[in-house]
């Protein structure tokens, strides 16, 4: 109870921090502060679209949530400090009732943040086709992810590397970058 | 009989004129019409299936399909009778069992793939149809034993919140909702088992769970007491499938491959907890399955595969003489009894090979008669489907291979263009000379079509499947490799036009294929096929330590020998690729993510290969669509002409004249 209570009190000061529109990124180029990495997060919601996703952080205050959420891929790309971030709740699109959600914070989805770098663990996927099939699953798309942020924000993809810090190893970012210098 | 043998003269001509019409427009419509017009004909769905008898044997049961939706229909064996039971618009009916002489469990299964049981009782009067009464019973439920000793009963498991319940319901009670109460629950105190065996009065004595990757366990509960023991803990390389419990001798009858190679059936005791007595083993096959009798107290057969063809070992003397006697009379190997009334009047068998997906018949044995039934489908009659001949190889290795080779009608005159077709797994996982749609669409197209069974392939036996661990892109590419060698050194097809396709497992040793023998290999295609062995491990649906931990084992820890799976995966070799290649995915396949054909995709375009690629919007993996398979079989045909260097594709099917309109009206 006592951790729910300290969730809802973080989700409710993290929520007019990463007010970012859909395909949101935070466009400071600036260098990163100290000990802080960019988060890519990318969710892809199919069925009915979530209100909001939290995520909890290796800080009680920095937990950010995901709002403004839209059919299909969704990126946020955001500063944040270094450490585990992981999903922890998914609100329903708040038509029926506001308070529903889903704690998923034993699914293990999580992204480690390395600092001075890009970091993306996969894309989160939200399937919710009516109440008896909903299913939140993590997916590793690192070529998506790449390909957005190369669109995106080519200069912080130029400063920062991209980073795949999944469970297992993922070649393909070096790959990319390894052929990018033989070309 | 003689009506429903009518009805399905008149449907025969009424298909083949719908067919011949639909083809003028989609030739008009697509690049390659006559290849997807085809397409059309070929993967069209069974019109009968589930063709079932009650206990007693007056009455058989069958779905019809239909162009929207499909129909339960009844035939009344004492008048010949045609009636429809149910007219199921929506195609929710996904399987149905006889509870009794007059009661029937339908399982439907709706567009949400929300599943529930409801309960179909027929009353006759005078032998005439009078009354059809349907009621729900239970959502989130499956049928898991009818209970024949007791009438009424049937065994149900209901998933709920992650969990299953079984229950003993009396389908003569008019109160479903109180017989679910939580101490009515059979397993409520048992351990957490995914299938049950049993016993005669319906009461739960095995349980276990048996997950492909995992660890196997089974439970067993003494007939008065409530505590549930471990009878046995296996690894996962060793099948233990627990068939039938045998109360009075407190024995089971087990599929295992236990200390031995190939999968028997065994007798295991359960107070020793030993095995005691071999029942049955086929030399050199493993058993694949077994089917209990009507009366459940017994079995009717064991299946296996012989020479790519399945084959039913008859356990007791009705069912050997009957499946002899049919055999003889129908000329042919490949029938077999699929449903047998409890007490033995009729029996309903199934005629069915490599050309034919099947034939139902139905025997009296009072009358020592024989009826055709209904042909499942009966306009493929039109095309010149292909032969399929049974080809052994030895691999790089010396290990032996078989495959099967189906080849074109026209072959005699003709060396045909081959397509190999590796299957998807790949260990566990096989081929059959059996009728497989996919294969007879080329092959009647002109194609010869070539499927081996690689190391790792089941039916083989348990060191057959081992070989098969970590040679992804390896052994098992040479096993492949050599088969089309043997077929084109044996003079059957034409070696200089080879082209190779698969699906999963199959798409990837495609791509794999082309890159390590382009000398041998014209062009490759791959659907839903792997790209990245390393995307294994981050994309999964809840990976769990079971299915990572089979993975590492099977295909490799990509911690420890990432360089090697780098080696061996398409994306990474794409490179080295010199042939055309042909790449189609389904967005909504949750086994194989699309970002395998992003990938690969990605780097095809980088370096600038000749490739052609298919995104289907709707598709999962595999083909959910009929839309799909026309849209991707009439590519592929394209794809493979355009490299193999062939005419285009002309209509199978001549069109119409006002003659064959006005014969029909």
């Amino acid at each position: 109870m006592k951790a729910i209570a300290y969730l809802t009190l973080a989700a409710l000061l993290v929520l007019p921090v990463p007010a970012v529109p859909a395909q949101g990124v935070e466009r400071n180029t600036e260098a990163l502060k100290e000990g802080y990495g960019y988060l890519l997060l990318a969710i892809e919601s199919l069925g009915t679209t979530p209100n909001k996703i939290l995520l909890k952080g290796p800080k009680l205050f920095s937990s950010p949530s995901v709002q403004s959420i839209e059919p299909g891929n969704n990126y946020r790309l955001m500063p944040v400090p270094a450490g585990r971030y992981y999903f922890s709740q998914v609100y329903n699109d708040g038509k029926k009732d506001e308070s529903a959600y889903w704690d998923i914070l034993d699914f293990d989805y999580y992204i480690d943040v390395k600092a001075d770098t890009v970091s993306y663990s996969g894309h989160f996927i939200s399937e919710m086709y009516g109440e008896q099939e909903i299913d939140f699953v993590y997916r590793n798309r690192s070529s998506q992810a790449h390909e957005y942020l190369r669109n995106c924000c080519a200069e912080i993809l130029q400063r920062y590397p991209l980073s795949f810090t999944g469970s297992y190893p993922d070649p393909f970012l070096d790959f990319l970058k390894l052929d990018q210098g033989t070309q | 009989m003689t009506g429903f043998r009518n009805r399905l003269s008149r449907l025969c001509l009424l298909v083949a004129i719908s067919l011949a019409s639909a083809s003028q427009t989609a030739i008009a419509e697509h690049d390659n019409g006559a290849a997807y017009q085809h397409a059309k004909d070929i993967f069209r769905s069974s019109i009968y299936y589930l063709v079932d008898s009650n206990p007693e044997g007056s009455l058989i049961t069958y779905i019809e399909r239909l162009d929207h939706g499909q129909r339960l229909m009844l035939l009344n064996l004492q008048d010949e009778s045609l009636q429809i039971l149910l007219n199921d618009l929506e195609g929710k009916i996904n399987h149905y069992s006889w509870i009794d002489n007059d009661t029937l469990v339908l399982h439907e299964v709706d567009r949400d793939y929300r599943q529930s049981l409801s309960q179909l009782s027929i009353n006759f009067i005078d032998r005439q149809l009078s009354n059809i009464y349907q009621r729900p019973l239970l959502n989130n439920a499956v049928v898991i034993d009818t209970l024949p000793y007791k009438e009424d009963r049937v065994l149900v498991k209901q998933f709920r919140e992650s969990k299953s319940y079984i229950y003993n319901l009396n389908l003569a009670a008019r109160n479903i909702s109180g017989q679910l109460r939580n101490r009515f629950k059979l397993n409520r105190l048992a351990p957490a088992a995914e299938h049950w065996l049993s016993d005669t009065s319906g009461a739960l004595r095995i349980g276990y769970v048996s997950p492909r990757h995992g660890a196997k366990k089974v439970w067993y509960r003494p007939q008065d007491s409530k505590r549930w023991s471990i009878i046995w803990e296996g690894e996962k390389r060793t099948t233990f499938r627990p068939i039938l419990f045998e109360e009075d001798k407190q024995q089971i009858l087990v599929l295992s491959n236990f200390q031995r190679n190939f999968v028997e059936l065994l007798r295991f005791d359960i107070k020793t907890k030993t095995f005691v007595d071999t029942v049955l083993k086929i030399p050199g096959y493993d058993i694949e399955s077994v089917e209990l009798n009507k009366r459940r107290d017994d079995i009717l057969f064991a299946s296996y595969t012989q020479d790519g063809n399945h084959r039913r070992h008859y356990m007791n003397e009705l069912g050997d003489f009957l499946s002899n006697s049919l055999k003889r009379d129908l000329n042919t190997p490949n029938i077999w009894v699929v449903d047998n009334s409890l007490n033995d009047k009729i029996i309903i068998a199934l005629k069915r090979d490599g050309k034919n997906p099947g034939i139902f018949y139905l025997f009296n044995t009072r009358q020592w008669q024989l009826t055709e039934l209904a042909d499942t489908q009966p306009w493929l009659k039109q095309f010149q489907l292909g032969d399929t001949l049974a080809i052994t190889s030895k691999s790089s290795d010396d290990l032996e291979i078989e495959s099967y080779l189906t080849l074109p009608s026209n072959h005699e005159t003709k060396k045909a263009p081959l397509i190999v077709m590796p299957h998807g797994g790949p260990i566990s996982v096989r081929s059959s000379a059996d009728y497989d749609p996919h294969v007879q669409y080329l092959a009647s197209l002109g194609y010869a079509v070539l499927r081996p069974n690689f190391r790792g392939s089941s039916g083989y036996g348990r060191e057959f499947i081992e070989a098969g661990k970590q040679q992804w892109g390896k052994l098992i590419e040479d096993d492949i490799e050599s088969a089309v060698r043997e077929v084109i050194a044996q003079g059957l097809v034409d070696g200089n036009k080879v082209c190779i396709y698969g699906s999963s497992y199959g798409g990837y040793s495609a791509l794999m294929s082309a890159i390590r023998s382009p000398d041998l290999f014209k062009c490759a295609a791959s659907y839903v096929g792997v790209t990245d062995i390393s995307l294994m491990y981050n994309n999964d649906v809840h990976n769990s330590n079971s299915i990572l931990n089979w993975r590492k084992d099977y295909v490799g820890d990509p911690k420890a020998q990432q360089q090697e799976l780098m080696r061996h995966s398409p994306v990474y070799q794409a490179q080295r690729l010199t042939v055309p290649v042909f790449l189609a995915q389904g967005e909504k396949d949750r086994v194989v993510d699309k970002e395998h054909f992003y990938r690969m995709r990605h780097v095809l375009e980088k370096y600038g290969k000749t490739a052609e690629y298919l995104l289907l919007p709707d598709e999962v993996h595999g083909f959910s669509q009929l839309q799909s398979y026309y849209e991707f079989y009439s590519r592929l045909d394209a794809f493979f002409r355009k490299h193999l260097d062939l005419p285009a594709a002309a209509p199978l099917i001549q069109p119409p004249n006002e003659h064959q309109v006005s014969t029909i009206e």
